[in-house]
């Protein structure tokens, strides 16, 4: 059997055209775009993240909008086609389930990697509960990786330049 | 505000100079009022150290194969050139020549940039046309070969079990005895019935 290199860190998170999900390898972090039929992998090494974003972002509000529309669109037809209060009810429970899952899932948000030749996106985070858990868990393992890197201190600030000399009023005979 | 140098906002791209820091890791992005939080980690300050090769001793130090007039510090650990402290890249946790990292001679399976997975082909081919059955007629050997073919083949660096090549392998062959059975039996059930009807 194949030793594994490799740690999941996210779920598989469903995209339009594909899968994407984020690993913890050796001495890197990977990130796979899946489409089921091919996999390609970026890689982003530990000791090369200078440091992580997160933005906030209105994905949460827009699935609402989304579940809401629909459903009430269902419902709509469903009361117009029977009068069964029942039925109404069976269907508005069904679109609600989501509904409540996707506020169950917290506030969207967006994910970055900071490197010094990019700032890569991470798509496999995108509510802010798992990004806090994410950042938990690899916090300590990019600062191990980076242990021997001591922070340079900024240089210090230098002299405030002393004001020119007042310019002489030449002398007027 | 972390010290370091200066940073983009990672919506609009602009450098963060101009940015509003609510505290010492959020802040807001004053171009396209981005709210973030940014977690810096060592390598922001950190300062690169630029290799410095040593002066060879003629008839003692061995040299580097690049550099006549460098002492060789280093072996790489591909191709065995010996390299002066210049030529020594560290690559993928090896100590790598430039004309090794040039030919990717010395690139690990693990470095792969993607990977065809055969297990998706053959169970898709295997399994999807179940529901239009008189199509396995062609898909079951296709979908066999891929297991046959993708069996020896590099796998998904993350999930690399063997899984859906023995689902799909198993769903090929059984429609495939399916066939011959259905063959065989149409055969010899018209002989037979030819025979009685003799």
């Amino acid at each position: 059997m194949a030793q594994r290199l490799y740690t999941r860190l996210t779920p598989t998170r469903h995209l339009l055209g594909g899968f994407a999900s984020l690993w913890l390898g050796p001495d890197h972090l990977l990130q796979v775009h899946s489409t089921g039929y091919t996999e390609s992998y970026s890689r982003i090494y530990l000791r090369e993240i200078k440091g992580i974003f997160v933005t906030s972002s209105d994905r949460k509000h827009y699935i609402t909008l989304v579940w809401a529309l629909i459903g009430l669109a269902v419902l709509f037809i469903v009361m117009l086609s029977s009068k069964s209060m029942l039925a109404s009810a069976i269907t508005a429970a069904v679109f609600a389930v989501p509904i409540v899952w996707n506020h169950l899932l917290g506030p969207g948000c967006r994910f970055y990697i900071v490197t010094g030749v990019q700032t890569a996106p991470v798509e496999a985070v995108v509510r802010w509960p798992r990004a806090q858990k994410f950042l938990a868990r690899i916090q300590p393992v990019i600062e191990a990786a980076q242990a021997d890197l001591a922070p340079v201190a900024p240089p210090p600030a230098e002299p405030a330049a002393a004001p020119p000399p007042p310019l002489s009023q030449p002398a007027v005979d | 505000m972390p010290a370091g140098p200066a940073l983009s906002c990672p919506k609009c791209q602009r450098k963060l100079d101009a940015v509003s820091w609510h505290d010492e890791t959020s802040g807001i992005c004053l171009n396209c009022h981005t709210d973030f939080q940014f977690l810096p980690f060592p390598a922001l300050t950190a300062r690169s150290v630029a290799a410095v090769p040593g002066a060879a001793v003629p008839a003692e130090d061995a040299v580097c194969f690049f550099h006549a007039e460098n002492k060789a510090e280093v072996v790489c650990e591909s191709c065995g050139r010996f390299l002066c402290a210049v030529c020594a890249i560290d690559f993928a946790g090896q100590k790598l020549c430039p004309s090794c990292i040039a030919t990717k001679k010395a690139r690990p399976l693990q470095e792969d940039k993607s990977r065809v997975l055969y297990g998706g082909f053959a169970i898709a081919l295997a399994g999807g046309p179940m529901i239009l059955w008189p199509m396995t007629a062609v898909t079951a050997p296709v979908a066999l070969g891929y297991v046959i073919y993708g069996w020896r083949r590099p796998r998904s660096l993350v999930t690399p079990s063997r899984a859906r090549l023995v689902i799909a392998g198993v769903l090929a062959v059984l429609q495939i005895v399916g066939w011959l059975l259905f063959l065989g039996l149409l055969l010899f059930g018209t002989h037979k019935t030819g025979r009685v009807k003799l």
